[in-house]
């Protein structure tokens, strides 16, 4: 079964059509890529997944169970976590306290064959895995940008996700922490082998350097789909993003 | 909660300690005195009410001295038209006061930043308005209460009142997953719902929580005072207080608010006493805010730290613009 499908999925904002009628099916276990120009689009499919919009028409269903029409929190207790473009952390509480706030729901509401979790011990694994541990006891709104990046991946990662949503997790990096964070996925990955992301980017060499699947979106629509290769060579995704640099 | 191992920590020890004094002071200083101690033991459960709601929060109101108004009338009503005694009576208002904040708190919760500011100080000049007009209230004659001239009794009661508001704001807000849950919403609503926080849910009931402290001591200052009418229990002045002190001491934190109300309750009765009733309070107090929010935008519990820093460094704070805070 999909992990994640969505069907025809449609969003207004008054008269702005922001998506219309998307498809989507991410298989368990996947790392997958939403690639689009500005104001595609993308930003508003993650708002519609966890629950912050409900959409004007269509279904999104996490292992075929519907979200649509729950709140965020139920969302979240169900197995998604994000992340947002714009920093959301707890910026006047400590690296421990936002991870911890991300753990409070881990044990409880999912299930009843989940293993229970040791969690100080699950934050202290993903403090080190996100390079965070001598840091761990100054304010969030303290670290340097990039901690930060981090930081909120791990605190998405601290509610135990089935899926995890990143939205441009390399904004405002420079090439070498663009790199570092594609190994830090990976390490993700490899020690949250269960877990499927879904990551939105504009820079492609994250995309080439993670992502098994890729969809493309323009205008709220998909305009293509397939693996990197094929996609970056697709002249309908050429022409959407040679338009983009014409004009910006 | 509480270890053994803990009760011999010194704060532990200290907080007893201050805990054994406090009980004897109706022994030991004069009634004037104990009076302004009661006085003050109020306001410090008002400021650490109000701080739930503002400072772990971040919802500032303008309104909490409604809830105070409500509690006070209730257990006047209550003990005055069905003759419940006065703990019975508390005990309801408090109720009261507590389904009340729910309902209230339903829509204006919905409003943020200012906006929520200004709701919940329109709603309570709505319930002034509401008592002034209403029969079974007294209208603008007020409410007279059976007299009680006991003033250890209420000393004790504020005491005890205080304490519980104290120990409430220790247990459930600065040293829990609850606390926690309170300050994500402060810092990042919407994070905090991705989260699995059900938001609502916690403003609701930290609303509610704080509106039902600040109601029970109403109810308390009602039967110490034995006369009450709109304007000293639901006029804006009681808001307007718990806001200042809870700036002045530090808000959001343990102790600001206890320090904010002492300094703030002992220099209005020095006042009261040196120039009787006069507005030179007000224009006191709004300078003394002005400065507090300027210099010193983490309150005085700040004052410490930052004579600690080299002069230099409290030199460059004096003329650096003001950091946010968080109105
Ligand atoms: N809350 C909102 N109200 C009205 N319009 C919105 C809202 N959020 C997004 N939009 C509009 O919807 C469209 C899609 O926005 P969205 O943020 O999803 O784009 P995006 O693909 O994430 O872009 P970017 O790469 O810049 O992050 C844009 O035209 C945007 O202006
Ligand atoms: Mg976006």
């Amino acid at each position: 079964m999909e992990l994640l499908e969505i069907k025809n999925l449609q969003h207004m904002f008054g008269g702005l059509k922001a998506i219309s009628d998307l498809n989507i099916k991410v298989k368990p276990r996947m790392i997958y890529g939403v690639i689009g120009a500005n104001g595609a689009g993308k930003t508003t499919l993650f708002n519609l997944i966890t629950g912050i919009y409900r959409p004007t028409v269509g279904q999104i269903l996490l292992e075929g169970k519907s979200l649509v029409g729950k709140q965020s929190y139920e969302i979240s207790r169900l197995g998604v976590a994000r992340t947002f473009q714009n920093l959301r952390l707890f910026n006047d509480l400590t690296v421990i306290e936002n991870i911890h706030i991300g753990q409070i729901y881990t044990n409880r509401g999912r299930g009843k064959n989940r293993t229970t979790k040791d969690l100080p011990g699950e934050i202290r694994r993903l403090l080190e895995l996100f390079g965070l541990d001598e840091r761990a006891t100054e304010k969030a709104g303290n670290l340097p940008y990039g901690m930060q990046r981090k930081l909120e991946i791990a605190r998405a990662l601290a509610t135990d996700p089935k899926l995890l949503l990143l939205d441009e997790p390399a904004a405002g990096m420079n090439p070498k922490e663009v790199m570092g964070l594609v190994d830090l996925i990976k390490e993700v990955k490899n020690q949250y082998p269960d877990i499927t992301i879904v990551l939105i980017e504009h820079q492609m060499k994250l995309v080439e350097g993670l992502c098994e699947y890729v969809s493309v979106m323009n205008f709220g629509q998909i305009i293509a789909n397939g693996i990197v290769r094929e996609v970056q060579s697709n002249p309908i995704v050429i022409k959407a993003y040679l338009g983009e640099t014409e004009v910006g | 909660m509480l270890k053994m191992k803990q009760l011999t920590q010194p704060r532990v020890i200290i907080f007893i300690l201050s805990l054994i004094v406090l009980c004897t002071l109706p022994w030991v200083v004069s009634s004037f005195i104990l009076r302004i101690a009661t006085g003050i033991m109020m306001w410090i459960g008002l400021a650490l009410s109000w701080n739930m709601l503002g400072g772990y929060m971040g919802y500032i109101s303008f309104g909490h001295g409604a809830s105070f108004g409500v509690g006070a009338y209730i257990t006047g009503l209550l003990m005055m038209l069905l003759h419940l005694p006065f703990f019975v009576a508390l005990i309801i208002s408090g109720v009261i006061t507590y389904i009340f904040a729910m309902i209230v708190g339903y829509p204006t919760l919905r409003l943020s930043g200012s906006y929520f500011a200004i709701g919940t100080w329109a709603f309570a000049e709505m319930m002034r308005q509401l008592v002034l007009v209403l029969d079974t209230t007294g209208g603008p004659e007020g409410l007279r209460l059976p007299p009680m001239l006991n003033d250890n009794f209420f000393y004790f009661v504020m005491f005890g009142l205080a304490l519980l508001v104290f120990l409430t704001a220790y247990f459930f807000f600065e040293n829990s997953d609850f606390g926690l849950k309170v300050k994500a919403v402060r810092e990042e609503e919407v994070a905090a719902r991705t989260l699995g926080l059900n938001t609502t849910w916690i403003k609701n009931q930290v609303f509610a929580l704080s509106s039902m402290f600040a109601g029970i001591i109403g109810g308390a200052f009602a039967y110490w005072i034995t006369y009450i009418h709109p304007d000293s229990v639901l006029g804006p002045l009681i808001a307007d207080q718990m806001v200042i002190m809870v700036l002045l001491g530090g808000i959001g934190t343990l102790f600001g608010p206890v320090i904010g109300a002492i300094v703030l309750y002992v220099g209005n009765q020095y006042m009261l006493a040196a120039w009787g009733q006069s507005s030179a309070y007000l224009i006191i107090l709004g300078l003394a805010i002005c400065l507090v929010i300027l210099f010193l935008p983490e309150g005085l519990l700040s004052l410490p730290r930052v004579f600690k820093s080299t002069t230099k460094g409290a030199f460059a704070r004096l003329f650096s613009p003001p950091r946010k805070t968080r109105i």
